[in-house]
């Protein structure tokens, strides 16, 4: 196990040093001067000159990345154009935000979709399997940031059940974590279904059911156990998803989260910004889904290394 | 024939996969023939009427800059069907050559493939889309190249799949043994058979892409204003959803009906294609 793990977490450096040079890539992919781009095309050229220089960009091309690794290890971005604050002390500060959504959504996604999945599976073509699969499809369907939206109208304008903007208190969290976990809702639900039939359909149920044993016991102690084991896989991509999504409903919410911070880097061309941010996604999903692989073990016993 | 006739019967028996053909077939009659619906500009500023409940000039409503709800809805129908349908087209073709690729010849070229689309899949869909947007930058033309680009590692890994497991198959095997060269085999062959389920993520992935540019478009990544784009038409609104919910109402039930019908038929079609599936 302890051999696995270690080569779980070797095999992930080469997948991190790419996707860390793919985004340093990004601008030098920027069609013309990515230093007028930021500092406007009737920038002065000492202006220009000096933020070339500070961003390095009068080195050669590999020398640029090693200078953005060695400085991206030590959690060194750069400085915001817009802010001119380290972008680092920014992350620091909305980081939390955005990874308890995104575990927040996660939690949410997997309890509500998995038993609403075990119903629809035990149910099976039956009027609850067919309303859940019809909700759960709907819960795909629609976009986060108008569910967001409708949620604000409904629970913050109308009931005034729930704060509509701003994170203080955990009161604040609750809309933004279920309309972020909503539309995993319906993909963990229709997983679990799907994973629960493959397994209700196997010879050991059966033979469960021909020795006498209640089918509480068959879908709880037998089936469920090995429909978890797809169901996990689309736990780890799903928090992938929910760390993106966030930008949306951080954009609603007024939540001064990482996504909206990437957001508002790509609109105002704050480069070190949107480089430091979406790599700090990108990161945060391989670690998440590396940890979801070594859960498998837990999951699995039957997995050997 | 006798296949699609059979295809299309199953499709048929399944009321939600219609109803769902049906909203789509209305969508992209509205999303051609709209300008011959209304004879108003969806751009057309009328500021002594802002923000208009429905009534008897405006069926839907007005806007911040007095523009009528419905003119704007049918002529976003019009950019939400050519981002969708282009991005999707460009990035299946091209998913689907690297994956037929990847599939039929195997070795070194599969390898290569697949790590790069490993890589690519390490970003969450929409996070690519973004990052694709901040080199690019906004506007119709970059919002469908960065759908189109999102979308191709995981059209190129199922193509490659469905490829792996026809290519063992003797029919391919018995091409190969009379001497059929390997574009013939794959153009004849390999293509047509993996073509159902091709299809089937094709119109899932039609839905996904209305999803990605209205959210987009509602970040101000996407369309531009005064384009009336439907996410873009809901981040309008939100200012104003104590007192005019129905702003927001209305794009974001198009939105939500589109993809529910891309849903419900991709869903049907893949029952109809491959009945093995049914249930699952």
């Amino acid at each position: 196990m302890s051999r696995y793990i270690i080569g779980r977490l070797i095999s992930i450096i080469p997948v991190l040093l790419i996707v860390s040079f793919l985004v340093f890539l990004m601008l030098h992919l920027i069609p013309g001067d990515p230093v007028k781009n930021m500092l406007g095309l009737h920038a002065p050229p000492e202006a220009v000159e000096e933020m070339t220089k500070r961003l390095g960009l009068d080195k050669p091309l590999h020398i640029q990345y090693l200078d953005f690794l060695k400085k991206a290890i030590k959690g060194d971005f750069g400085t915001s154009i817009r802010t001119k604050q380290p972008v680092i002390k920014e992350i620091k500060d909305r980081y939390p935000y955005t990874i308890k959504l995104a575990i927040g959504g996660t939690f949410f996604a997997t309890i509500v979709g998995v038993i609403l999945g075990i119903i629809s599976a035990v149910n099976q073509n039956k009027l609850w399997d067919n309303i859940l699969m019809v909700l759960s499809l709907l819960s795909v369907s629609t976009p986060s940031f108008f569910l967001a939206l409708l949620a604000i109208l409904v629970f913050s304008l109308y009931l005034g059940f729930f704060p509509s903007i701003g994170i203080q208190s955990t009161k604040h969290y609750i809309l933004p974590i279920l309309t972020l976990g909503a539309q995993s809702v319906g993909i963990m639900a229709r997983m679990t279904r799907s994973a629960m039939l493959d397994v209700l359909n196997q010879d050991y149920i059966r033979t469960s059911r021909a020795k006498g044993m209640s089918e509480k016991l068959i879908i709880y102690s037998h089936a469920l156990k090995n429909a978890l084991i797809p169901v996990l896989t689309v736990i780890g991509l799903r928090f992938g998803g929910l760390l993106a999504g966030s930008a949306l409903i951080e954009s609603v919410f007024g939540i001064r989260g990482i996504g909206r911070f990437m957001v508002d880097g790509v609109l105002t061309r704050d480069y070190p910004v949107v480089q430091a941010t979406v790599l700090l996604i990108a990161t945060t999903f391989i670690i998440i889904n590396l940890i979801v692989d070594l859960l498998y073990k837990i999951v699995d016993p039957r997995i050997k290394y | 024939m006798l296949i699609k006739s059979k295809v299309l019967k199953r499709f048929l028996k399944r009321k939600s996969s219609l109803v769902g053909g049906i909203i789509i077939i209305i969508f992209i009659l509205v999303a051609i023939f709209g300008p011959y619906l209304t004879s108003r500009n969806p751009l057309d500023i009328d500021l002594r009427n802002t923000y208009q409940k429905p009534n008897r000039d405006n069926w839907l409503g007005t806007d911040n800059l007095g523009r009528d709800t419905l003119t704007r809805l049918i002529y976003g129908a019009r950019i939400t069907l050519i981002i969708s349908f282009t991005s999707v087209f460009l990035g299946t073709l091209v998913g689907l050559i690297l994956g037929v690729i990847a599939g039929y010849y195997g070795g070194l070229i599969d390898n290569i493939l697949m790590r790069t689309t490993d890589i690519l899949l390490a970003f969450p869909g929409l996070l690519l889309a973004i990052a694709i947007v901040a080199i690019l930058g906004s506007g119709i033309m970059n919002t469908m190249l960065a759908i189109a680009f999102y979308s191709i590692p995981y059209i190129a890994r199922i193509v490659r799949g469905v490829v792996i497991s026809i290519k063992g198959l003797e029919y391919i095997q018995a091409c190969e043994v009379i001497g059929c060269s390997n574009f013939i085999t794959i153009i004849n062959h390999i293509i047509p058979n993996s073509m159902s389920q091709v299809i089937v993520n094709t119109t899932l992935n039609l839905g996904t892409a209305i999803l990605t540019s209205s959210a987009l478009s509602f970040l101000g990544l996407g369309v531009q204003p005064p384009h009336p784009e439907w996410g873009a038409m809901l981040s309008t609104a939100r200012d104003v959803m104590r007192t005019t919910p129905i702003a927001a109402l209305i794009p974001g039930v198009a939105i939500t009906l589109v993809v529910l019908s891309f849903s419900l038929v991709g869903d049907g079609l893949r029952d109809a294609l491959d009945p093995r599936l049914k249930n699952n």
